[in-house]
């Protein structure tokens, strides 16, 4: 059976990294070196597709490639890469990507050494039983120090580095080496052709002709055009007319096999039907047993998201819904707003998260948005014992019916040179953190703990971490429960009217403080009316800062411009044009930024 | 096919003023240029009437206008005209009501502006923009306050009874004190007609971008609507009647080749950039001196931008122009020239906009409410 598919010549694995540690680039030049892409194809970061990812130069959706790889043994492997997004609020996706692998290279850039999320990283790989193939990458810095971060592999991680591989992602040195390791040390898939098909979906996509198309990983059986598959847990069953892989582009094959990674085409319409983390069966010969999936993605940050112009409410609906199938963690629900009329309550898994679902919901679907301030969700008691989630301000319930609110929490890990101790004591004390544990990881560098309210470090807290440790400082956080807090809701009145949109949940001992930049920010994103606008924060009844944004008093072109009357059409159209990207409530237009305006203060 | 206006332009200034974004080249008085210009412009003339003989037969208005149309000799702007009024079958200018011509202080003489006159130019458009030296020097005039004063004089002298002053204001630094003067000055001079500009700066000029990184302090909005409603009070208060946005005249003086634009009169531009307007098509000739000129030296179209507007175009064109005129727009004359019910087809941009206080409606005619004046733009948009 010469051209039987051998469960023991594929290795699956993918790359994890600390952002900025070169796995985008290591991952190239393993494509590049499996031959997997022409050089006339090769562009940096293949693996990067999206524009936002390029410009960002990050790695946001979790992305799957077959290669074949002639090892010293003579064998050809067929190598399954799957890579996998650095940022911290990305987690989740590493932690899918994960669970359909049986190997991970961990890279470390070999001048910074361990940083918060390799070790989140390892952590997540070590839960899934994987085996890690330590990366020591970017040795031709000048400031690399190999020795030095083996030490740290050992001491910190407890990983075994002596047989850690030396490799530059930018000169090609130690692919070959890392092909081999591989090969070696990776276990083979340890599937069951011939059981009944259980395969774990671990991303999906939406074509516009192929419908809904899982990409899965197969445990056990065969994947075959023309059966019958069922999904274990939301019951749909459709009959699969396509299975392929990924060299990267998307290629048909006969079949998937134990072990395999590709993706299914099956005519499924509705983007809910197939949901990442459930289990595709034969729906003729069922597994009994469903995999186990994954943690659900939590969502970390939620925000209101309403069309600028009331009628693309439909349009928004549908684009969530597409990009809900790309992206498992987006979450949404509909919801009204005086003041925006109708939209989504979505949740992120940070803000970054949120920024990227903007911005391709409004390049990729073509839609003007506009985003709420974003809100965590917190847990409200009220005296007669119900307890309501909250994560719109506008639903924390009256004061006199409210016996305390509790906030989430995250667990922070900060590693930092032991230079910027001082720096981050006072960066965390200003965010009401609670310092737990520190300890030195090397010499120099420490690993700090602590307990910070979710609501103090989504904003501007790892811009501010970076600040001010000269770039140096790196942070992971995981969620670790919720606390009482001392709470209240800031309202925001525009012409006497209360705006829900502007709404935020604050420390009692940061309201008056966040009020009063809240209201400058506004008065100065508010353009000019036909009448004074006052723009007001209260808590309650109390107003705690008010200011106003005067009359329009001219708006007029006087110059003739010598009969050029085409010209004056043209600007007047500008003009239009900007009023209608602007949110009319009440009699007030409030442009677009403004309801972000408590992104940029303090 | 048949114009109401010329307009005649003269793409040439001593120096580029630092707020300038008006098409213009550097040229020197007697810059050899000029001669070859204007026989473009005739070339062009001829180019036009060739085709259709009758195209200035109904003209009432001719504007020459730049730039600095008094940089031209004055016997060769008389044998242009000599030209323009033949081809437009009024050899004695008996039709033609007004002809202007833009002049720049200090760049005319006694003798210049008497040719001038004698030749048929019977207004007189002079480009003082400010009474204040420092302001001149700091805005990049190449004249004095005295030349302002002089030329008019001058112009008087020469037998200008129709005599106009361009007046810019909301300048750099500039406080209400220093517009009062300006004001006194300025009416002080009895002229008949005063054109009132609040300056307003493009990215891509000198003070465009001195502004925009902060090198450039520019009176608030507040300030400039001050000074704009002083001024409209003070000139009223003299005798000048506020007919249009930004113009005043002395009873009976209003510029019939503005108004023109505004009624959305048929126009001719020539030269290059010039704007032309027929029925529902608007152009733009080319804006550099080399496509003009070869352009028409082949005899090939001088249009670079030709835009046929859609009916609605047309109809929200004639209501953003209309009501720059202080007196409104007729509705009924209104609606028998476009075919059209004004009230009914704008509904809810004229509702909405009297109950704004912007417009107001009154004998049979719309027009802009005092406090609309200077906020005409947020009533246009509701139009365009």
């Amino acid at each position: 059976m010469a051209n039987e598919f051998q469960t023991n010549l594929v290795r699956n694995f993918c790359i994890i990294a600390h952002i900025d540690h070169g796995k985008s680039t290591l991952a190239d030049r393993i494509l590049e070196y499996t031959g997997a892409l022409s050089d006339r194809e090769m562009s940096d970061q293949v693996l990067d597709q999206m524009d936002l990812e390029r410009e960002r130069g990050i790695t946001i959706k979790l992305q799957v490639v077959r290669l074949n790889y002639t090892a010293l043994d003579g064998n050809t492997y067929i190598l399954n890469l799957i890579d996998t997004p650095g940022h911290v609020d990305f987690n989740y996706e590493v932690s899918r990507s994960l669970a359909a692998c049986e190997g991970a290279l961990l890279v470390i850039d070999a001048a910074q050494g361990i940083e918060a999320q390799t070790l989140a990283n390892v952590y997540l790989a070590l839960e899934h039983d994987l085996e890690i193939i330590p990366v020591i990458n970017k040795i031709d810095l000048p400031s690399a120090d190999p020795e030095g971060v083996k030490k740290q592999i050992e001491d910190v991680i407890g990983l075994d580095a002596s047989d850690a591989i030396l490799a530059s992602a930018k000169t090609g040195q130690g692919t070959q080496e890392i092909l081999e390791a591989i090969v070696k040390k990776v276990k083979p898939p340890s599937g069951l052709v011939d059981a009944p098909l259980s395969a774990l979906i671990f991303d999906s996509k939406f074509d516009s002709y192929k419908g809904a198309i899982p990409y899965v990983r197969v445990m056990d059986g065969q994947l075959k055009p023309g059966m019958k598959v069922r999904m274990m847990n939301t019951g749909k069953t459709a009959e699969v007319t396509d299975v392929g892989v990924f060299t990267p582009a998307p290629k048909t094959v006969d079949k998937l096999s134990a072990g395999e990674v590709g993706y299914l085409a099956a005519s499924i319409k509705n983007v809910a039907d197939t949901r990442v983390g459930d289990t595709v069966t034969d729906a003729a010969n069922p597994t009994p047993y469903p995999l186990p999936g994954y943690r659900k993605a939590t969502s970390m940050v939620f925000c209101g998201l309403y069309p600028v112009e009331n009628n693309a409410y439909g349009d928004l609906k549908d684009a969530l819904e597409k990009l809900q199938l790309n992206d498992a963690s987006l979450i949404f629900e509909p919801e009204t707003s005086v003041a925006l009329g109708f939209g989504f309550r979505c949740g992120f898994l940070g803000l970054l998260h949120m920024e990227i679902i903007k911005e391709r919901l409004e390049r990729e679907y073509n839609l003007d948005l506009l985003i709420t301030a974003p809100s965590v969700s917190y847990r409200a008691s009220k005296t007669n014992g119900e307890v309501v989630t909250v994560d719109n301000p506008v639903n924390l319930p009256e004061a006199n019916t409210l016996a305390f609110v509790e906030e989430p929490y995250v667990k922070a890990t900060i590693m930092v040179p032991s230079e910027f101790i001082g720096s981050i004591m006072e960066l965390t004390q200003e965010r009401r953190g609670v310092f737990i544990n520190m300890e030195y990881i090397t010499p120099t560098r420490v690993m700090m703990l602590y307990d910070l309210p979710l609501s103090e470090i989504i904003y501007d807290f790892f811009d501010q971490l970076k600040s001010r440790t000269k770039g140096y400082a790196s942070l992971d956080y995981e969620l670790a429960g919720y606390q009482k807090a001392e709470l209240v809701k800031l309202d925001i009145l525009v012409n006497d009217a209360i705006v829900d949109a502007l709404s935020c949940i604050v420390h009692k001992d940061k309201a008056y403080h966040r009020g009063k930049a809240l209201v400058t920010k506004l008065r100065s994103l508010i353009p000019r009316q036909l009448f004074e606008v006052p723009i007001q924060a209260t808590i309650g009844s109390r107003v705690i800062a008010r200011e106003s944004v005067k009359a329009l008093r001219k708006n007029v072109i006087e110059k003739c411009y010598g009969g050029d009357i085409s010209r004056k059409r043209k600007l007047l159209e500008k003009q239009k044009e900007g009023k209608k990207r602007m949110k009319q409530v009440g009699s007030v237009e409030i442009p677009q930024e403004a309801f972000m305006a408590v992104l940029e203060i303090d | 096919m048949s114009f109401t206006s010329l307009y005649v332009h003269i793409p040439f200034c001593l120096s580029k003023c630092n707020y300038c974004d008006f098409i213009s080249f550097p040229a020197d008085l007697q810059d050899k240029r000029f001669g070859e210009y204007l026989k473009l412009l005739k070339k062009e003339l001829l180019l036009r009437t060739e085709k259709k003989k009758d195209l200035l037969g109904g003209l009432s208005t001719i504007y020459f206008g730049g730039g600095t149309p008094s940089l031209l000799a004055a016997e060769d702007l008389a044998v242009f005209l000599r030209f323009v009024l033949a081809l437009a079958n009024d050899p004695q200018a008996q039709r033609i009501e007004e002809i202007t011509i833009e002049v720049n202080p200090a760049t005319v003489d006694l003798e210049k502006l008497t040719l001038l006159r004698q030749a048929g130019f019977n207004r007189i458009s002079i480009g003082v923009q400010s009474f204040s030296d420092p302001m001149l020097e700091q805005m990049g005039r190449r004249h004095t306050a005295g030349d302002g004063k002089k030329t008019v004089a001058l112009a008087k002298e020469a037998g200008f009874d129709n005599i106009s002053l361009d007046l810019i204001y909301s300048l750099p630094e500039q406080d209400m004190q220093n517009w009062h003067d300006q004001l006194q000055t300025a009416v002080a001079l009895d002229c008949q007609h005063i054109s009132l500009y609040g300056l307003t700066l493009s990215a891509e000029t000198v003070w465009g971008i001195a502004h925009e990184h902060g090198r450039l302090i520019l009176p608030d909005e507040d300030l400039c609507a001050d000074m704009q409603q002083f001024a409209s009070q003070f000139f009223q208060d003299n005798g000048y009647v506020h007919y249009e946005i930004a113009n005043y005249a002395k009873q009976g003086y209003h510029s019939r080749h503005n108004c023109a634009y505004w009624q959305r009169c048929y126009y001719l531009g020539i030269g290059v950039n010039a704007s032309s307007c027929y029925g529902n098509v608007r152009w733009r000739n080319f804006d550099t001196l080399k496509d003009y000129e070869n352009a028409v030296c082949n005899g090939i179209s001088t249009i670079a931008q030709e835009e046929h507007l859609t009916e609605e175009q047309v109809l929200s064109e004639s209501v953003f122009l209309g009501l720059r005129m202080m007196r409104g727009i007729a509705i009924k004359e209104w609606n028998a020239r476009y075919q059209c019910d004004l009230e009914q087809y704008f509904f809810d941009a004229i509702t909405q906009n009297i109950k704004r206080g912007l417009l107001q409606e009154a004998d049979e005619t719309l027009s802009l409410t005092e406090k609309g004046i200077p906020l005409a733009n947020e009533v246009f948009v509701d139009f365009v």
